[in-house]
């Protein structure tokens, strides 16, 4: 395998982890919780959308639709489970009850859904494309453009607009923004919604290249939690880079080493990534001991 | 007062432990006495990794796999008998564990949870991949039953008494540990790590000890496993897996000697009750209505018993018992 495809692979690989991993910054800044269900709103938004589909429904429509029914899970899931635990100290508790969100999620979709994995067809043509010396497929474009977009749609929310400013706020400092005015609860409800939509978002896009299946949302979390942690869990930037890392390198694992050993490539530089910046690549140098 | 409370309770559930096999003939609700005990050894140090120093760790499935990788190795290829393979695991543990804690344990807990992940994930390959070593997907089969010098522990209230043995004795370490130094040193960590660290207390190398603890029981945990069932698959040992664990933990609750064994006892008759009951109910449902109990249960256990069911149940006793101690001690003359 050449080089240029190895990059195009961990590109594509790469844009969905960043969108998981911009889900979790997104709600880690603004309320301390790692949301390990993070990955189950990918899952469902493939698992969604297929089903709308197979309604009929035409794909622009069906996507809508599978985005506002995730964030509405998602905010379901703040407002029952989460936001009783805003006393709590711990921040154990409230990512073991992310993981159990995850759990009950999982357990819902193979109720509905059942073990087969669902495929989807790709969004436009079917035909590789040959860009340099690699081939790249429609949808492939269209994972990586959906992450361009999407981070383009970010920078312009949070740098532009009132309700990005009030987001910033929140995420800098807590106390100050509730001084001001802005009510934190609120603020936290939607960064819930808002990486649920991110989240959905990835699982559309994907869906017609991995399928979808119900047990997927698990390893999407970890992953999306590497990458995340990989950028220094403090921003959106650096969740992309991060997710561009972990997709690249898998995607080397895979095709210079041996595909069985990927897993095993990614995260042993991962965790010698870890060692020599424990900070994370775009993460501020100083990191809290205490 | 706590010691000598916690070792009497371990006396009566030494007691249990020894009369049950005897009551109980039937081998299922043996095999499940047998699960719910290494269940137990495999939680146990999670228990105080997770309540004491606030690390969570998704290595549990995957140090309980080394153990038992390196138990079929050496009893298998290697021909060495099996004691020497148990101690050998648990140095092999320890070593891995230290390797892993390493870089992360004076760190921030999510270090520990993407360190752990990795390391994880990196073991489920190596056991996939090195099918030459390892049987690869297929697994490993006839891994010998577990023998000191001439006697060998085959059948199920052999390996019932191996495991919970095991487990009575690791129980047994625990509160003597919590009571030394070591104990008062972790009591202060969860506190306040700048306290602790202020009284002198060198907390990376406390947070490591625990850690090394908790790698190791879930390695001859491991073990144990293979010994017992004589085969074993990666599967078992998917990084997936470790929730589990973390589930039995926080719903036994942490920071109690007794929450790996209360937690292992209700989410294992959890599960086989809903894999018995649910067909009743609903003819054709699967497992998907156990993992939806599953999850639910540990939301509704953190939403509503924050501390776990050990310490509450420990609680409404202790009061109970101080509101009717004197009516108590004169019951107790009744009997006598």
């Amino acid at each position: 395998m050449n080089i240029e495809q190895v990059i195009l692979t961990g590109l594509t690989n790469g844009s969905i982890y960043a969108l998981i991993a911009v889900g979790f910054v997104i709600i880690y800044n603004v309320t301390g919780i790692i949301n390990f269900a993070q990955g189950e709103f990918t899952m469902l938004g493939a698992m969604i959308v297929i089903s709308f589909v197979d309604f009929g429904f035409n794909m622009i429509t069906a996507a809508i639709l599978t985005i506002i029914i995730v964030m509405g899970i998602s905010t379901l899931m703040y407002g029952l489970a989460i936001y009783p635990l805003k006393n709590t100290k711990n921040s154990l508790t409230t990512i073991m009850v992310t993981m159990g969100l995850g759990i009950v999620i999982t357990g819902i979709s193979l109720l509905i859904w059942g073990t087969e994995a669902r495929p989807l067809a790709p969004f436009t043509g079917n035909r590789p494309i040959t860009f340099l010396n690699a081939s790249i497929s429609h949808q492939d474009l269209w994972i990586i453009g959906s992450c361009a977009v999407l981070v383009l749609f970010i920078y312009l929310m949070f740098e532009k607009t009132y309700f990005g400013m009030a987001f910033r706020a929140c995420m800098s400092n807590k106390e100050a923004s509730r001084l001001m005015g802005i009510s934190t609860e609120v603020m936290a409800m939607l960064a819930f919604a808002l990486s649920a939509g991110i989240g959905a978002l990835a699982g559309i896009v994907m869906a017609p290249v991995t399928f979808a299946e119900y047990d997927m949302g698990m390893m999407l979390s970890l992953k999306g939690f590497v990458a995340a942690v990989l950028g220094g869990l403090t921003g959106a930037p650096a969740a992309i880079i991060g997710g561009f890392v972990l997709g690249i390198l898998e995607s080397v694992g895979t095709g210079f080493i041996s595909s069985g050993y990927n897993d095993f490539i990614a995260f042993a530089a991962l965790i010698i990534i870890m060692l020599i910046r424990p900070s994370g690549i775009l993460g501020h140098k100083s990191i809290k001991k205490v | 007062m706590k010691t000598k409370s916690n070792i009497k309770v371990l006396g009566i559930i030494a007691v249990l432990v020894v009369i049950l096999p005897l009551v109980v003939q039937n081998s299922y609700l043996l095999q499940i006495f047998i699960n719910i005990g290494s269940w137990t050894l495999i939680s146990l140090g999670l228990t105080i990794l997770l309540g004491y120093a606030g690390q969570i760790s998704f290595a549990q499935a995957a140090f309980m796999g080394i153990g038992a990788y390196t138990a079929a190795i050496i009893t298998v290829t290697l021909h060495w008998p099996p004691l020497l393979a148990l101690i050998t695991t648990a140095v092999i543990s320890s070593i891995m564990a230290f390797l892993v804690g390493l870089p992360v344990l004076r760190f921030k807990e999510h270090y520990l949870a993407l360190i752990t992940i990795g390391f994880s994930v990196m073991v489920f390959v190596l056991m996939n991949q090195l099918s030459d070593i390892t049987g690869g997907p297929g697994g490993f089969i006839g891994v010998p039953p577990f023998s000191i010098g001439s006697f060998v522990f085959k059948g199920d209230i052999a390996n019932y008494y191996l495991i919970w043995g095991t487990v009575l004795i690791s129980i047994f370490l625990i509160i003597n540990l919590l009571s030394s130094r070591i104990g008062r040193a972790l009591e202060t960590l969860r506190s306040s790590e700048i306290a602790a660290k202020s009284m002198g207390i060198n907390t990376f190398l406390l947070k490591m000890k625990v850690f090394i603890f908790a790698g190791v029981l879930a390695g001859i945990g491991g073990a144990l496993y293979a010994f017992q069932l004589s085969f074993i698959a990666p599967n078992t040992f998917n990084v997936l897996e470790s929730i589990t664990y973390l589930t039995i933990v926080v719903v036994g609750g942490l920071r109690s000697v007794w929450g790996a064994l209360i937690g292992a006892i209700v989410v294992t008759v959890i599960e086989k009750g809903l894999t018995h009951l649910l067909p009743l109910i609903i003819p054709d449902a699967g497992g998907e209505l156990e993992s939806i109990a599953y999850g639910l249960l540990l939301v509704l256990v953190l939403l509503f018993i924050p501390d776990g069911l050990g310490p509450t149940i420990a609680k409404s006793f202790k009061n109970k018992r101080n509101m009717t101690k004197s009516s108590k001690l004169k019951t107790l003359d009744q009997s006598n």
